[in-house]
């Protein structure tokens, strides 16, 4: 096992260089000039030639590329052509915010989710079950700004219960809306996926000698049924702490919270290189480095997956 | 020791027990093979039991669409799939205007988009386009990507998460690193970069989209693959001589069948949606052909002056959404009637 | 075990109606009424001092070097904090485009002998007395601004260095034959003198712009690579605190050398908000200006309401959206075609997408612009004359092209109606929107884009600014600002010839008589000129929007 984890770090050096290498390719496939960025459109042909040989555009791709790794290896993610600050500063400043609103986002998740889906489950067809299923389904194919704009207008405006946007005034209090939001809709994942997870199981052998053996339901439920249904939403949950943490740029968008989603959004509006390149290599680390976890979690929920 | 019996169509079932209002089905299919592997353990039990007399053979699929056909609301779902394929198909006869038309009367004085209207049946948006008429055609554009992205991301999950949760070894790094990698994949730069290079096209959406959801396909199918493999029956396939092939069509899929049913209909909502972050780029049809995620996109910044703009868009995608759920569920309880006899 | 009743069918249906009530019912009531802080009007409307002045913005500034920094918020905040020797009147209208002193005692000019009689030595006066600000708390000097000025132009980020380059020595500076710029001098301790290598009517504009304000050396050198976060001048406002992402705070200069000036305390830019989210916070008490306007979806709704409606405060923006077509792909190369789609263009349209947030624009110049020439129309709407003059170039049945725009609100809408306009007289052009930086990249490319939106707005108010950058042949080359890459040798003449005239009256005719050649000539269809709209709460005194300087804290108060 200790072999194998060591494996896995490696490889995941492997992946961050495969990701590096294809975000330069296609930073350079988009015909822009991050010169014009740095100086502006009223900045004349000489001045833009001028910006493109301070900030090494003149230079072959390949080379550039090299470059780049060569300061990567030695703890340098270079800086931001639009503001000139060290880009591992620029990301670690705005990343505590967005790392807030994604575990809040997480865990609205899952406190919607899992219950909605056991409940569901349970009383498959039931009247509660079609009511969830409309309503998740319903927040599901609302797009999150608008559901954002809304929470926000009637629970920070109207009836100013949180705060309207920002992390500033207490980060729990502000992080309630945002992640509330992130959680309605990502909630009907997990309650469908949980259902149809323990709908697979219920029907088992082992589950009806259970409840013939006269176990209460609720050892039932969750020994039995929970114990064997949590994999796929395992593995979703691993998936979405990866991609939060790379910034929802909506709802950091709509409430204003200075996270590396904006952050990311902006370096690509503007070809801002190197802010590019950093936070996308950052966001490849989390999400690789939760995939991992997600791996692991499974020989610990099922003791007869091993690696080797 | 838990023991999950099969659930797959019905081939490799292993009857353990009737009850009263049970109807017999040993999955007789019309394939022979099928009918030898089950052979000796199952008509042993079927064999034994009171009700033998009434075992009927009927064909396989058939039973599965029988079932089907008895859930209502699965039909429902079906019902109002056909009723919005019709819609997008006919949409140039049925809908009352041009859906790029800008009408005078279509906007206010002050240029807001017009509320319903008995010219304009669901009123109009920001440009003085018939609201409706959009939506009809919206369908076209959103339904073959919403299906096609689903599809090509289904395709290529099922197959990458299926290859590497059984196979293991070299297999599972190379398929599940790929994986990774296109996790950590800049999307909107891919979408960037292709936007500025080439012209806007329906098929570079889907694909694009598709690339986008195929790994967590990959991930959850590769994830329950781990588990599956290593129970009983498997290694009893295996014992049995069973060929790779054959274990994963026969004694895998079947168990996956529900995840990916729930994976495919939600994701109809997801990838319909990340089509309004794409438009807003200028990834995806180009204007002014309407498509729900386009219609989204334009209309947010109106949510509180003309917030139809965006909720009608909303609903056409959750009722279809709903369908696709309601079909989904019909079809994980046809392929399994284990489930309604609780 | 459960059974499958037939129940939940209906109560389902109950369920989804109740819900679809309950939104619509909620948001219906959104629209009506909004919580509006109740605040009685002041007694005496006369600057009160103290208080702190809350704006919000989306973007952050990339930087608050005066030398590199040219984003609309860079400008807003190096207002605050740093000055150079001339300024705009804080007057709004026309009255603000006039140039009056700062850092220096009176505006150069041919009378009092600041300009040379052949007009290429400026004489400026410095204030006494004028120290920075703490903790640098010394006396300005003429050599600051020769430190200030030749560090701006050895930058090598800096993108204004063009506007400066008719100043002697510069070249030789730039090219780093010379340790200075000779035609730059501090004669003494409160004199500066510069000396162009020719007459340069708009040189006090473009001395005037941030790129040459006064920074202290040591200062500068303390900070290196860091002093774009650590900014600090002669201005009525000092730096305090940027917390990356939320906030920029500015406090009172207690060493202004402005008697009674500036009235705030504070000054605080909340960040990261957009526009809605803004007008919300605004509505609440908790922004007092919103940095970025009203949201063009809000305005109808804003000026409905009676509280707010009196808390709008507009003004047209010295700038334009026209259609460019560039000459070198067919068939924009046929004046004929450029001339019938001028006429097919509803501008009127335009203006209402917008809320009337934009005036229709029948010609090159903006209103603001000297040269603008008052309700002249050179090309009306008439989309049947348009199809006329198409057919009379060829194309009776029109022609098929692309129309391109970036995705920055509102083009995209915007340009959806220009292409049914177009549509409309038998164009059949398709729609291609893109990211702003690949959009400008593509632009100044040569034969790459047909047609497609362009915007421009003004450096400072004189129109070789407008003429240069749009019209001129150095313009249309690749990475040039002049995306129709037309230009002709008339017009290369006009401009040399108004350049040389000393009469300011005559020289502005001159440019007017441009106008009137290019309208012919019809590289651009000009489309609309914009209006910035915006709004402050009713605790904010003395606000009003500024023509160079859009939004000047410096000269508002807390009621």
């Amino acid at each position: 096992m200790g072999k194998y984890v060591v494996r896995r770090l490696l490889w995941m050096l492997v992946v961050l260089f495969f990701v590096s290498l294809i975000t330069f390719a296609l930073a350079f496939a988009v015909p822009g000039d991050p010169a014009k960025s740095v100086a502006g459109t009223h900045a004349t042909p000489e001045v833009l030639e001028r910006i493109r040989s301070e900030l090494g555009l003149d230079l072959p791709i390949w080379k550039q590329y090299g470059l780049y790794l060569w300061h990567l290896m030695h703890g340098n993610m270079g800086y931001s052509y639009e503001t000139q600050l060290p880009v591992a500063t620029a990301i670690l400043q705005r990343f505590p915010a967005t790392l807030t609103v994604a575990m809040f986002g997480v865990f609205f998740e899952l406190l919607i989710g899992i219950p909605i889906g056991m409940t569901s489950a349970l009383k498959q067809y039931g009247i509660r079950d079609r009511t969830f299923t409309v309503l998740s389904l319903l927040f599901l194919s609302m797009p999150a700004f608008f559901l954002g704009m809304i929470l926000m207008y009637l629970f920070a405006f109207k009836w100013p219960i949180f705060p309207l946007g920002s992390l500033d005034q207490g980060v729990i209090y502000g992080a309630i809306l945002p992640g509330l939001t992130i959680g309605l809709t990502g909630a009907a994942w997990y309650s469908r996926l949980l259902r149809s997870s323990m709908l697979d199981i219920l029907g088992a052998d082992y589950v009806k000698a259970a409840r013939a053996k006269g176990l209460p339901e609720r050892t039932v439920v969750w020994r039995h049924i929970m114990r064997n249904a949590w994999s796929p939403i395992v593995t979703l949950l691993g998936m979405d702490i990866g991609w939060f943490l790379g910034g929802v740029l909506v709802v950091e968008y709509v409430f204003g919270i200075p996270g590396i989603g904006q952050q990311a959004f902006q370096a690509i509006q503007t070809l801002d290189l190197p802010l590019i390149m950093g936070t996308v290599l950052f966001a490849a680390l989390l999400v690789t480095l939760s995939n991992f976890v997600v791996d692991l979690a499974y020989t610990w929920l099922d003791p007869r997956v091993k690696y080797s | 020791m838990s023991y999950v019996p099969p659930q797959g169509p019905g081939r490799d079932r292993i009857i353990h027990g009737l009850e009263p209002e049970t109807e017999i089905d040993l999955g007789l299919g019309s394939s022979t093979s099928g009918a030898s592997e089950i052979g000796t353990a199952v008509g042993a039990a079927g064999m034994w039991s009171p009700d033998a007399l009434l075992i009927e053979h009927r064909s396989l699929w058939g039973e599965i669409w029988r079932r089907f056909r008895r859930d209502r609301f699965a039909m429902m779902g079906v019902v109002v799939i056909i009723i919005l394929v019709l819609v997008a198909l006919l949409a140039p006869w049925i809908a009352p205007h041009d859906p790029t038309k800008q009408y005078d009367e279509g906007l206010t004085m002050q240029g807001m988009p017009v509320g319903p209207s008995s010219q304009f049946w669901l009123g109009t948006d920001t440009l003085g386009r018939d609201l409706l008429s959009r939506l009809m055609y919206g369908a076209r554009v959103s339904l073959v990507v919403g299906v096609c992205a689903n599809g090509f991301a289904l395709v290529l999950g099922v197959i990458f998460g299926l290859a590497a949760g059984y196979f293991r070894g070299g297999t599972e790094t190379l398929l599940m690193r790929v994986t990774d990698v296109m996790m950590a994949f800049p999307i909107i730069l891919l979408a960037v970069a292709l936007v500025s290079v080439l012209k806007p096209s329906i098929w570079i959406l889907i694909l694009v989209i598709g690339i986008v959801y195929w790994t967590p396909m990959t991930r959850v199918i590769h994830g329950e693959v781990l588990s599956i493999r290593e129970k009983e029956f498997v290694d009893a396939a295996r014992l049995t001589g069973c060929r790779s092939g054959r274990i994963l069509s026969r004694h895998i899929l079947p168990h996956l069948v529900a995840v990916i049913l729930v994976y495919t209909s939600l994701g109809l909502a997801t990838v319909i949606i990340f089509e309004a972050t794409l438009s807003y780029i200028g990834l995806g049809v180009q204007p002014p052909t309407p498509s729900w995620g386009q219609m989204i996109s334009e209309g947010q910044p109106y949510y509180l002056s003309a917030p139809h703009l965006v909720i009608y868009p909303g609903l056409a995608i959750m009722i279809t959404v709903l369908a696709f759920n309601l079909v989904g569920d019909g079809l994980r309880d046809a392929f399994d009637p284990q489930q309604r006899r609780r | 075990m459960t059974r499958r009743s037939h129940k939940p069918a209906a109560v389902t249906a109950a369920v989804v109606l109740g819900l679809a009530l309950l939104l619509a019912l909620g948001l219906a009531a959104c629209g009506g009424g909004t919580t509006t802080e109740s605040s009685s009007p002041s007694s005496s409307d006369s600057p009160t001092q103290g208080g702190t002045l809350t704006l919000s913005y989306l973007t952050e500034p990339s930087s608050l070097d005066p030398a590199v920094a040219w984003n609309v918020i860079d400008w807003q905040i190096e207002h605050d904090i740093y000055q150079g020797l001339l300024q705009y009147a804080h007057e709004p209208g026309a009255a603000g485009t006039e140039l009056i002193p700062c850092l220096a005692t009176e505006v150069p000019s041919a009378e009092n002998g600041g300009i040379s009689a052949d007009g290429t030595v400026y004489t400026f006066k410095l204030r006494e007395g004028v120290n920075f600000q703490p903790p640098v708390s010394r006396e300005v000097t003429a050599a600051d601004f020769k430190y200030s000025f030749e560090r701006m132009m050895k930058e090598p980020r800096a993108p204004a260095t063009s506007f400066y380059m008719g100043v002697v020595g510069a070249d030789e500076f730039m090219k780093g034959k010379a340790d200075e710029i000779g035609g730059f001098k501090a004669v003494d301790d409160y004199t500066v003198e510069i000396t162009l290598k020719s007459a340069d009517p708009s040189f006090l504009n473009a001395v005037t712009m941030d790129f040459c304000d006064v920074v202290p050396k040591e200062w500068v050198e303390k900070w290196g690579k860091q002093f774009n976060r650590n900014p600090l001048g002669t201005g009525p406002f000092v730096f305090q605190e940027w917390t990356p992402g939320r906030e920029i705070v500015l406090t009172r200069n207690p060493d202004y050398w402005e008697q009674g000036k500036p009235y705030l305390d504070t000054i605080d830019y909340q960040l990261s908000f957009n526009p809605s989210t803004a007008l919300l916070k605004l509505e609440r008490g908790e922004v007092d200006v919103l940095g970025d306007g009203v949201p063009v979806a809000d305005i109808p709704r804003v000026q409905a309401d009676p509280t707010w409606k009196k808390q709008v405060f507009s003004q047209p923006l010295v700038a334009i959206s026209y259609m460019f077509m560039n000459v070198e792909m067919k068939p924009f190369d046929d004046v004929k075609v450029r001339q019938a789609l001028s006429w097919a263009i509803n501008r009127d349209k335009l203006v209402k997408l917008q809320a009337g947030q934009a005036m229709s624009l029948w010609q090159f110049y903006p209103k603001g612009m000297p040269g603008y020439e008052e309700g002249k129309v050179y090309y009306g709407y008439d989309p049947e004359k348009a199809k006329q003059l198409l057919a009379d170039a060829g194309y009776p049945d029109g022609f098929k092209t692309m129309l391109y725009t970036d995705n920055v609100d509102p083009n995209p809408k915007l340009w959806q109606s220009v292409q049914a306009d177009l549509a409309a007289v038998g164009v059949d052009a398709g729609l291609k929107t893109m990211s702003n930086n690949t959009y400008y990249t593509q632009q100044g490319t040569p034969n790459t884009l047909t047609a497609g939106s362009f915007g421009w707005w003004m450096d400072f108010p004189d129109p070789s600014d407008w003429i240069a950058p749009l019209f001129s042949k150095s313009s249309a080359v690749e990475g040039g600002m002049n995306s129709s890459f037309w230009w002709s040798p008339q017009l290369e003449a006009m401009f040399a010839e108004a350049q040389a005239m000393t009469d300011p009256a005559a020289r502005i005719g001159k440019f007017t008589d441009m106008q009137a050649y290019i309208s012919e000539q019809a590289p651009y269809v000009p489309c609309y000129q914009p209006i910035q709209t915006t709004m402050c709460t009713e605790t904010t005194g003395g606000f009003y929007l500024h023509p160079v300087y859009q939004i000047d804290p410096t000269q508002y108060w807390k009621k």
